[in-house]
């Protein structure tokens, strides 16, 4: 396409137009293109290359002449010619960058919803300025007040948008992870959840299993609290509900306000698709008179909904002969003055299950954690452990001092390094989680250090570990879970098979 | 061109934390990483009122609006064409009738330089004898006041205009539009319109100036078929002036452009020379041209509906006021700021300055002033700035600007383009306010000093509850 058009009465003097013509060549496909006033001069050179000038051109006319490959080419030539003259273009080239929310024209360029995780209080106007012009939003943000929460909150609902978090780690939408969330494989099932990691943990597992998931929708630790009466759970379950891909709906949450869960389970008995429950730390108490299929741990959450989906409840973890096993032989490792279970954990929900089940399965014992917990005995000091301790890295405190554990290991390595100068240490049991958002070698340091001890004590010390991860983030979990393997590591398949396994052991060593 | 394909058809605008959007890329998703800064707090009925205008809809409708409103200023064509009596062209202007500069105020609440100002005007038009017929007439209700910006002219100063005055007649040849400023008052420049100021000697000059100063040029100027006077603000622009506290540069181009046409008209040497003279001893005497350009390209854009353009910045002294296209004639006032910059002599302070007063910041509504400041780093140095603070307060004016003006490149920002049009939305979303210049005004009246302000924040938030209020569900 071989073409002049006029920019009337538009003056650009001569040097501005110097060098716009090897810009514009450099997009490729583009034969020439020139770009002069309309004086006598200019036009001829125009009509020597070929082209027809308007006869109505007035020297005090902007002359723009492309001969272009096609004309898509030449109107991108077109375009970015006024660009450069209107000084439109950034410095990078063809990349947009915006300032503010309001500068996007969803009309041109077009988004669906904004991942937010701004200081919290500026996370609030900008969800909502989100939700004004039509996305949904995901907030990773935590301090945002509950006032706020229940704010943008209401806001989404009256606007039809859906709004995850504040306080949401992990999100997957249409396949793509949000925050610090893991790629699972799409497929039938679809996670509403208030905790991140619990989550995680279930789509991963069931990932494991076969199947796949639609969505997660996270709704932020706060949900349950009375005050917001759960508002994103319930858009969220009805958002999957009618989701032509997901086909099982999972609920996911700690243990929390009793007329709320009531409220949410009595809404899902209204859906036409299948829902499992799990509220971690509740018992079937919670589920009397309600239709969704209860579960009380995360594994039994993610073995619960393939069991619904397929037909078949898939078969993982130990055994308890081999956790015997495990357990005759670790012990005869151990000097006398081992005697304590750590836990180094950056998920919050991961910690809680462990706690759960230990006060469940080690009655009688006494536990010990950096969080305020009704199932263990708060430490003095955050960073020194007492007994069988069970910390939550991710937890205020630490965080307060360094950076989350998901993303950057160096707090939990120092701390795994310092659990191992205690000589009462007899098993140090971490989670892992991988994802898109997370540190990029989150697994490696640990392995490492692992590999060095047991090489270097003479006595010994389990390490058991769990990745929670997908076949498809970039951390190659199988590969982190080979590199655990040859180190010593005891790798299994979930939060909760490690639980089982750390509980069996502290049992042996309480019973020694 | 080839769209590029994507791995999910989820698009995601990150606002936050960088490697958020570094896991979304990874993923190939379409993403984008807002260049998020700390916003400026407001009330929250202000937020909630700005929110309504972020709906897809109405928001296409305010950026159409804006596009239309701004497109009046930047394709105008204003050519100063004539010399004319105030009554005959400003709508209104009647017998007993007075302009003023600023929003509207009542005879009670004005200063002392406009209440002087009506009995002046009293007093020039023969209304009145004496000072306290005029008054009395003025207590009696029966002088009628008019806002200067809510007609086609404009009110410098104390802006105090009535019929019979002389006013540079500006039109803009993109629309047809007519705007009247008042010519330099000569000798006793800001004497009568500018200061509101009154004795026989002014009135006379005043007069003098009608018969016989400002017909010589109006001869010439329609000899020449009128003065383009948008080629001069440009050309002066980069040649120093910001052409509202500097003149320097149009002064000169005005005269090249003016002068040969007075020349050639056949009229006794001595006359032409009384014309010459009072036009190249004035100072600041393209000042009012410059106004005439900004308000006769803005008049088109007034009551442009949607639109969140500023179309009017001014003081009466007392209160500042401001418009908005889409809302048409409405005033959203604040109490007047007072200027900061250099007083003409150390025997002034604060004491001795009056508010902000007058019309002139039509000037900045046409991206010149203090939004211009980048292009007259001597202005700004009235104030001790240096060429930086300058092209920073320019670049913070670009960022409550709807569009770059390409009539005005400047050097000092590489031949960057100035701003133009004021948007609302952008003041209040940034919390940066027009930075406007102007002359420090005497309580008593005369000018003291010369500095800049910023426009009150509280007149962009009053207006962005109207606009939601008229515009938004």
């Amino acid at each position: 396409m071989k073409k002049v058009i006029l920019k009337k009465n538009r003056y650009v003097d001569s040097v501005s137009l110097m060098g716009i013509g090897d810009k514009v060549k450099a997009l490729g496909g583009i034969e020439n293109a020139e770009t002069s006033m309309g004086s006598a001069a200019n036009i001829e050179v125009l009509q020597d290359l070929g082209y027809t000038v308007p006869e109505d051109t007035t020297p005090n006319d902007l002359m723009i002449a492309i001969t272009a490959e096609s004309e898509a080419k030449w109107d991108e030539a077109c375009k970015l010619i006024m660009d450069l003259i209107d000084h439109k273009t950034t410095g990078e080239e063809g990349a947009v960058s915006y300032k503010s929310l309001s500068e996007i024209d969803l009309r041109e360029d077009g988004y669906d919803l904004a991942q937010i995780s701004l200081p919290g209080e500026y996370a609030a106007e900008e969800a909502k300025r989100a939700i004004s012009m039509g996305l949904d939003v995901f907030i990773f943000s935590d301090n945002v007040t509950l006032d706020e929460e229940l704010e943008i909150k209401e806001f989404g609902a009256r606007h039809g948008k859906l709004v995850m978090g504040p306080d949401a780690g992990v999100g997957l939408i249409k396949g793509v992870a949000l925050a610090a969330g893991s790629i699972i494989r799409r497929g039938p099932v679809g996670i509403v959840a208030a905790s991140g990691s619990g989550a995680q943990e279930v789509g991963c597992l069931i990932e494991q299993y076969g199947l796949g998931v639609s969505s997660i929708i996270g709704t932020g630790g706060h949900d349950l609290l009375p005050k917001i009466g759960g508002i994103t759970m319930l858009a969220g379950m009805h958002r999957l509900e009618a989701d032509p891909d997901t086909e099982l709906i999972v609920l996911v949450s700690k243990l929390a306000d009793l007329a709320v869960m009531d409220k949410i389970l009595g809404e899902a008995d209204k859906l036409r698709k299948p829902v499992v429950a799990i509220f971690l730390g509740g018992n079937e108490k919670l589920f009397e008179g309600h239709k969704v299929h209860p579960a009380y741990s995360l594994e039994g959450a993610a073995i619960e909904a393939v069991r619904l989906v397929t037909g078949k409840a898939p078969k993982i973890g130990f055994s308890d002969e081999e956790i015997r096993a495990i357990v005759e032989r670790e012990m005869k490792l151990y000097r006398p003055e081992q005697k304590y279970v750590r836990g180094l954990f950056s998920g919050g929900t991961f910690t809680e299950e462990g706690m759960i089940y230990y006060t469940e399965h080690n009655k009688g014992v006494k536990l010990h954690s950096n969080l305020n917990t009704k199932y263990a005995e708060q430490i003095k000091d955050h960073n020194v452990s007492v007994g069988h301790c069970i910390l939550d890295l991710g937890a205020e405190d630490f965080t307060a001092e360094a950076p989350h554990p998901i993303f950057d290991p160096a707090l939990k390595l120092k701390r795994l390094n310092r659990e191992l100068e205690d000589e009462s240490v007899a098993v140090v049991t971490m989670d892992f989680i991988t994802g898109p958002g997370v540190h990029l070698d989150p697994v490696r340091p640990f392995a490492e250090a692992c590999k060095k001890i047991l090489a270097e004590r003479k006595d010994h010390v389990t390490f058991i570990a769990n990745i929670c991860g997908s076949l498809e983030d970039p951390q190659d979990v199988p590969a982190c879970k080979k590199m655990l393997s040859d180190a010593g590591v005891i790798v299994t398949a979930s939060n909760y098979e490690s639980t089982k396994l750390a509980s069996a052991l502290m049992a042996a060593l309480e019973n020694r | 061109m080839e769209e590029k394909t994507y791995a999910s058809d989820l698009r995601v605008v990150n606002v936050g934390l960088k490697f958020f959007y570094d896991a979304l890329v990874s993923q190939n998703v379409k993403a984008t990483q807002l260049q998020w800064r700390p916003p400026f707090k407001l009330n929250a009925d202000v937020v909630n009122a700005k929110l309504k205008l972020e709906k897809p809809d109405l928001k296409a409708k305010i950026e159409a609006a804006n596009e239309k409103a701004v497109g009046y200023l930047l394709n105008s064509d204003p050519y100063w064409i004539d010399v004319r009596p105030a009554g005959e062209v400003i709508e209104g202007l009647d017998d007993y009738t007075v302009i003023h500069s600023g929003p509207p105020i009542e005879y009670e609440d004005m200063v002392m330089l406009h209440r002087r100002g009506l009995v002046s005007a009293c007093l020039f038009e023969g209304w009145a004898k004496t000072e306290a017929e005029a008054i009395k007439l003025i207590e009696g209700g029966k002088i009628k006041l008019l806002s200067a910006l809510d007609t086609n002219t404009v009110g410098a100063g104390t802006g105090i205009i009535t019929k019979s005055v002389a006013m540079i007649i500006t039109e803009d040849r993109a629309t047809g539009k007519i705007a009247a400023t008042f010519p330099a008052e000569g000798p006793n420049q800001g004497g009568f319109c500018g200061w509101g100021l009154y004795s026989e000697e002014i009135a006379d000059y005043l007069r003098y100036m009608r018969e016989e100063l400002l017909p010589v040029m109006a001869m010439a100027v329609k000899a020449r078929g009128g003065l383009a006077t948008k080629p001069i603000l440009a050309e002066s622009l980069q040649m120093g002036d910001e052409n509202h506290t500097r003149q320097t540069a149009s002064d000169l181009l005005f005269d090249k452009a003016i002068l040969p046409e007075i020349f050639k008209l056949d009229l006794p040497k001595e006359q032409l020379m009384k014309t010459i003279n009072y036009i190249v001893e004035t100072p600041r005497f393209f000042h009012c041209f410059g106004q005439g350009a900004a308000r006769a390209s803005m008049l088109s854009a007034v009551g442009t509906p949607y639109s969140t353009m500023v179309t009017a910045v001014c003081g009466n002294g007392v209160d500042f006021g401001i418009k908005v296209a889409g809302l048409g004639d409405q005033w959203f006032t604040a109490p007047a700021p007072m200027m900061k910059g250099r007083y003409t002599s150390s025997k002034f302070t604060e004491k001795d300055q009056l508010p902000w007063i007058g019309d002139s910041c039509v000037v900045e509504c046409y991206g010149m002033g203090g939004l211009a400041a980048a292009a007259s780093p001597i202005v700004c140095s009235l104030r001790g700035l240096k060429l930086k603070d300058a092209i920073g307060i320019t670049r913070e004016m670009q960022q409550i600007c709807i569009a770059p003006n390409h009539n005005f490149p400047v050097p000092n920002i590489d031949f960057d383009f100035l701003p133009i049009g004021i948007d609302i939305r952008k003041v209040l979303e940034t919390g940066i306010c027009p930075e406007i210049h102007g002359g420090m005004f005497n309580y008593q009246g005369g000018l003291i000093g010369a500095g800049s302000a910023r426009v009150p924040m509280l007149c962009f938030e009053k207006a962005m509850r109207a606009f939601a209020e008229k515009y938004g569900e």
